[in-house]
């Protein structure tokens, strides 16, 4: 899934099916852990930011794209390249609220719940919580609120994330920037 | 023309601490590069050595870079810098010194004049076959001296002024910058690139990118999340601004992608250190061309 330097110009393709297993033993053994899907959430939630602090390095290190002027770049950079990109999927983006500060991302497939069905007792489990984990880390330099609205897991039709912009986190931005 | 001293070049004595800006500019620079605040030119006052001059004995330092002299026209990368965030130096790799120690014997009395400044005894007159004024005592009989004492401790010009002790062989040459001091210079490069960005007259400008002396010229990259890339080359070497874009995939891969490296934290990663030094290389090999891929 990722370019190694120094192994020449053929990329190292993974089995997604792996990526699947991997995830979901990730989340099967933290409900064991935890008990309590509030935890397992919040849990899944920290794990997904510590991933999207280095992932954001990754992703401006090989495709260059500047600076975002407005939340609206900044939302065709996450669905059309770094979706693609990472997940190789292309999520729509939808709904844009009047103030243009929240927008929702619908995805038709998630590859992280193929093959997933969530069992009646771990109806409040937000599978795929990961997401918004990472993008939040991503986007460390502004305070965002990531939430799933539609989940397939739970019967919807479609996965659904809605982001609103909450402010600029002055203190990590970089030096001399205003 | 002097420059006011905003911006030096990365090497003389870093203990005094460079004079606060006090003049925007000489107007060397001003007038060749009107309203572009990302190029600086500094002029070294100071004699610095230059490469190749008067270098009697080319000792290999204690330290693992290469020092040998290269062949002529050949393009060398001294050295790389990562910064993080908040200023604090990360990473350092010195690449290629150009070192000319000078060792030689001498018997008493010693016709050199010795003078103890900041922690190190350096010669104050007495210039020839090399050893230049402000060159620092690096080694007396082989054993690295510790600023001021030998190696047993004892005090270098007490020593030396003893004639019981001679003949003794002393190695001359510029002295290193520690590694306190190149911390130090890259908090410091950080506020410069700061008030680089800040001076500019127009919105949204970048900090220094490049800062040119002489011998050598400074490339800054500063990714958008706030990491800083410096490499010193060799003024005539192209392709820098590649291999920033390089090391910053490598810093991308080899540390970020590291569980047990902490972000922010001093880059102590093997692979990151092996991959950079491929890149580098790859990098001279192209020399004043740029890389061919």
């Amino acid at each position: 899934m990722s370019r190694q330097a120094g192994r020449g110009t053929e990329s190292k393709k993974m089995n997604s099916e792996l990526f699947t297993l991997t995830y979901g033993a990730l989340v099967t053994q933290l409900c064991k852990d935890y008990e309590n899907d509030e935890d397992v959430n919040k849990q899944l939630d920290k794990m997904g930011y510590n991933i999207g602090v280095r992932l954001i390095e990754d992703f401006l290190a090989r495709s260059n794209v500047g600076r975002c002027h407005d939340f609206r770049e900044t939302a065709d950079v996450i669905a059309k390249i770094a979706f693609k990109m990472y997940l190789g999927i292309t999520p729509s983006i939808t709904n844009w609220s009047p103030g243009g500060d929240e927008f929702s991302l619908i995805l038709e497939n998630n590859p992280l719940v193929d093959f997933v069905e969530l069992p009646d007792n771990h109806s409040s489990l937000i599978y795929s919580n990961l997401l918004c984990g990472v993008l939040r880390g991503a986007l460390e330099m502004m305070a965002v609120d990531v939430k799933f609205v539609q989940d397939t897991l739970k019967g919807d039709s479609v996965t659904e994330i809605r982001m609103k912009f909450i402010r600029r986190i002055e203190d990590n931005l970089p030096a001399g920037e205003e | 023309m002097r420059e006011g001293g905003s911006a030096q070049p990365l090497a003389p004595t870093p203990r005094r601490p460079p004079p606060a800006p006090r003049s925007p500019c000489c107007g060397c620079c001003c007038s060749q590069d009107v309203g572009r605040e990302r190029k600086l030119r500094t002029r070294d006052g100071r004699k610095t050595l230059r490469r190749g001059a008067g270098a009697v004995t080319s000792l290999p330092p204690s330290d693992a870079t290469t020092s040998l002299p290269r062949a002529g026209g050949a393009m060398a990368i001294f050295s790389v810098y990562v910064v993080n965030k908040a200023g604090g130096l990360i990473y350092q790799l010195d690449h290629y010194a150009p070192r000319s120690d000078t060792e030689k014997t001498f018997s008493y009395p010693l016709d050199l004049v010795l003078r103890p400044r900041d922690e190190r005894v350096v010669v104050a007159f007495g210039q020839r076959d090399g050893i230049r004024v402000g060159h620092a005592v690096l080694a007396i009989n082989g054993a690295e001296v510790n600023g001021r004492l030998t190696a047993d401790g004892k005090d270098v010009l007490e020593f030396l002024s003893n004639p019981a002790n001679y003949p003794v062989s002393i190695r001359f040459g510029r002295h290193r910058l520690s590694s306190n001091e190149k911390l130090m210079l890259a908090s410091m490069f950080h506020s410069l690139f700061a008030i680089g960005s800040q001076l500019s007259p127009e919105v949204g400008s970048s900090g220094i990118e490049m800062l040119e002396t002489d011998t050598f010229k400074l490339h800054c990259f500063q990714t958008l999340t706030g990491i800083k890339f410096v490499v010193l080359a060799d003024p005539r070497q192209a392709g820098i601004d590649a291999l920033l874009r390089k090391i910053y995939e490598i810093y991308s891969d080899f540390a970020l992608k590291n569980p047990f490296y902490s972000l922010e934290m001093p880059i102590r990663c093997e692979l990151f250190d092996q991959n950079l030094k491929l890149a580098l290389e790859v990098a001279e090999k192209a020399g004043p061309f740029g890389p061919g891929s």
